[in-house]
């Protein structure tokens, strides 16, 4: 058993706060899903749990301990992400030795079937990778190296629609073979949204959702009728967003509804994680955080 | 088996509806071994632990059967069973609604049968 | 723990590149001339112990020593990829360079006494053997002392290589680039004006700087200079740079690119 936790997290880029008071609690065997918009800090969050960079106040711990400085807990996370921190002049099958080596194991059988069904030529060098292929031999590593937190920084940038299939096939093969935590930030919510069981969202810098996928959903309501009875009917309910066909008005309820009396004129049912998103991050056009002032 | 996922309903529930409809068309015989929870997980990109979650559901209502080692079998009598229990929300669910619509266009009792009829004859 | 499998990991690939380097300066110096001569027709003009003379030979090492010492950025990126902490990567490094400098030392050293001595009769093949050997008169401790004395060169020259390259890349690119040409451009103004100083002003002549190098050079006004100044010098300038090193090393972080 091992709990990851990022306790009071800050980082400012000259003026600008990239994380403010960040404080999560990843534990075992779950997959995360991290998600927010581009800049909201998800990769600053990731490289600072890794101990690449440095925080401006806070710590992360895994099992109570300081990972920083500290190579048997950094030891137990990889982090894939788009930077590269392989020389491009490295063969790819000597990366995975001296990985083997500093991690001290690798799944070989499992990393032969993903090279295989990838259809990757690992006696190329690193630098001679197209970005589909990079990330592929980065999503390898990642889970063929014996950690306890994968975390991917949009593991499928780059793959095409056949290997994000086969991708998402082998997370959850490998999940299941071996059940250990993955954190996986993606802007492509649809994708993961069934495969993850808890949902992060950050939203400029900060934490504005963190809860099991199951509960989001079960506060997710769309309210669908005649503008006047929708109104009427989400008065003082969180209503984040809104859609107008003519004169029907659907409203976007985020929490739990009370005992109210439903109107017959009016329709309820649950929306998804991509919408939620969207609203909660305030992407959507004609929605606002403030609606109901 | 062919899954259809919708985002109004929790993902466990339609998983284990899903399970049943199968068995109810007979797509799933009893005594065959469905899936496992890591064949459907992969297949339609679910946390296993929803699948599982699903598939509890079934199983508690006495439906598949895990074997040891061996993974989940149809129970006998599942078909029936499952086809008795549609049969009892067939009302709530249909007939309610059929009538309702009936009543919004203006449709007489005596129109609805017929029409019933005729969906009969097609 | 894992300083072990990193030090092996950094000793393999400096190795191979020591190696390297020194097949390509082989080729240089001693197969491309001979292929010149050949080509040119004065093959009789080709010695090979008279290219075996060059000071390249034991020269190349201290270069490759202080260069590689510069370099730790590619190293840091893939170690803190495999969960491998910034003071295990300092002292996995401290102790390869420790190795290398071992190796390299001894190679100059055997190479000057068994090559260099017997094919030129040269005495003087190095710093210490053009200025403080004849200082010990036993040849066995006057060896030691060489050995001592050349090793510390390139521990200072390594470690200086290693803050000015672990200093830099604290910086972004065009930071490390303005660093690169300003402080040349400092040094000299200052070197210009001191020495303008020194020439022009009777008051400031600076002979306390002078008396100080003289007592760090073990100068004497006749026969070997004392080596032992120099050697307790290395050993301090060794440990501040050590320090520094150490330090500058715990503020490795992964640039924005």
């Amino acid at each position: 058993m091992s709990v990851l936790e990022v306790n009071h997290i800050s980082k400012s880029f000259g003026s600008k706060h990239v994380l403010s008071d960040i404080n999560l609690t990843f534990e075992d065997n779950k997959i995360y899903g991290l998600l927010g918009r581009n800049g909201a800090g998800k990769s600053t969050l990731l490289s600072i749990m890794t101990n690449r960079n440095f925080a401006d106040n806070g710590e992360v711990k895994i099992d109570s301990e300081d990972v920083s400085d500290n190579d048997s807990k950094l030891g137990l996370m990889y982090l894939m992400s788009e930077v590269n921190l392989y020389a491009d002049g490295w063969k790819l099958t000597q990366i995975m030795k001296d990985s083997e080596s500093l991690y001290g194991g690798f799944d070989h059988q499992l990393a032969d079937h993903l090279i295989q069904e990838f259809g990757l030529d690992v006696n190329q060098k690193f630098g001679k990778l197209s970005t589909g292929y990079n990330s592929i031999f980065k999503l390898i590593l990642a889970l063929c190296l014996p950690v306890r937190f994968v975390l991917l920084d949009e593991p499928v940038l780059g793959l095409d629609a056949n290997h994000r299939e086969l991708f998402y096939s082998e997370l959850i093969q490998s999940y299941s073979d071996n059940p250990r935590t993955f954190i996986i930030s993606t802007h492509l919510i649809e994708e993961v949204a069934n495969i993850i069981s808890d949902v992060i969202v950050l939203d400029q810098g900060r934490v504005i959702l963190n809860q099991p996928v199951e509960d989001v959903l079960a506060k997710t309501h769309s309210v669908v009728g005649p503008q006047k009875d929708v109104e009427q009917y989400t008065k003082g309910l969180n209503v984040i967003g809104h859609d107008m066909m003519g004169t029907i008005r659907a409203n976007y309820v985020y929490g739990d509804l009370d005992d109210r009396i439903l109107p017959d004129t009016v329709q309820l049912s649950n929306f998804d994680l991509q919408k939620l998103f969207i609203f909660l991050t305030n992407q959507y056009e004609g929605s606002g955080k403030n609606e109901n002032k | 088996m062919k899954f259809e996922f919708n985002s109004s309903e929790p993902i466990y529930r339609q998983v284990a509806e899903q399970i049943e409809d199968a068995i109810a068309s007979g797509g799933f015989a009893e005594g065959d071994q469905i899936p496992s929870t890591t064949e459907i997980s992969k297949e339609f990109h679910i946390n296993p632990a929803t699948v599982l979650k699903g598939m509890n559901i079934v199983v508690s209502k006495n439906l598949i059967e895990k074997r040891r080692g061996l993974g989940m079998f149809v129970q006998a009598g599942a078909q029936k069973r499952i086809l008795a229990e549609k049969r009892d929300t067939f009302f709530d669910e249909f007939v309610e609604n059929l009538v309702r619509e009936a009543q919004n266009l203006d449709i007489s009792e005596d129109e609805l049968l017929t029409l019933v009829k005729r969906g009969y004859q097609q | 723990m894992k300083t072990n499998k990193v030090t092996k990991f950094l000793f393999r690939r400096q190795v191979i590149g020591l190696a390297e380097m020194y097949l390509f300066l082989f080729a240089a110096f001693l197969i491309l001339p001979f292929l010149f001569s050949a080509i040119s027709g004065s093959l009789d003009d080709y010695s090979l112990s008279q290219q075996m003379q060059g000071s390249w030979v034991t020269a190349a090492f201290g270069v490759y020593m202080f260069a590689i010492s510069t370099l730790s950025y590619e190293n840091f990126k893939f170690l803190i990829q495999n969960g491998i902490s910034r003071p295990t990567f300092f002292n996995a490094q401290i102790v390869v360079n420790g190795l290398l400098i071992l190796i390299g030392n001894t190679f100059n050293l055997v190479y000057q006494y068994l090559v260099l001595m017997p094919l030129v009769h040269a005495r003087n093949t190095n710093i210490f053997m053009s200025s403080y050997s004849g200082y010990i008169h036993n040849s066995i401790l006057d060896f030691i002392a060489n050995f001592i004395f050349s090793g510390l060169l390139l521990v200072v020259g390594a470690l200086f290589g290693m803050v000015i390259g672990n200093f830099l890349t604290l910086f972004s690119k065009f930071v490390q680039r303005i660093i690169l040409i300003a402080t040349p451009v400092i040094g000299y103004i200052t070197l210009m004006y001191t020495a303008s100083r020194v020439i022009l002003d009777r008051n400031f002549q600076m002979t306390w700087v002078a008396n100080f190098a003289k007592f760090i050079l073990g100068y004497r006004a006749t026969g070997s200079y004392d080596p032992f100044p120099m050697i307790v010098a290395m050993v301090v300038i060794a440990v501040v740079m050590l320090l520094i090193t150490r330090y500058l090393f715990s503020k490795k972080q992964l640039k924005r690119e």
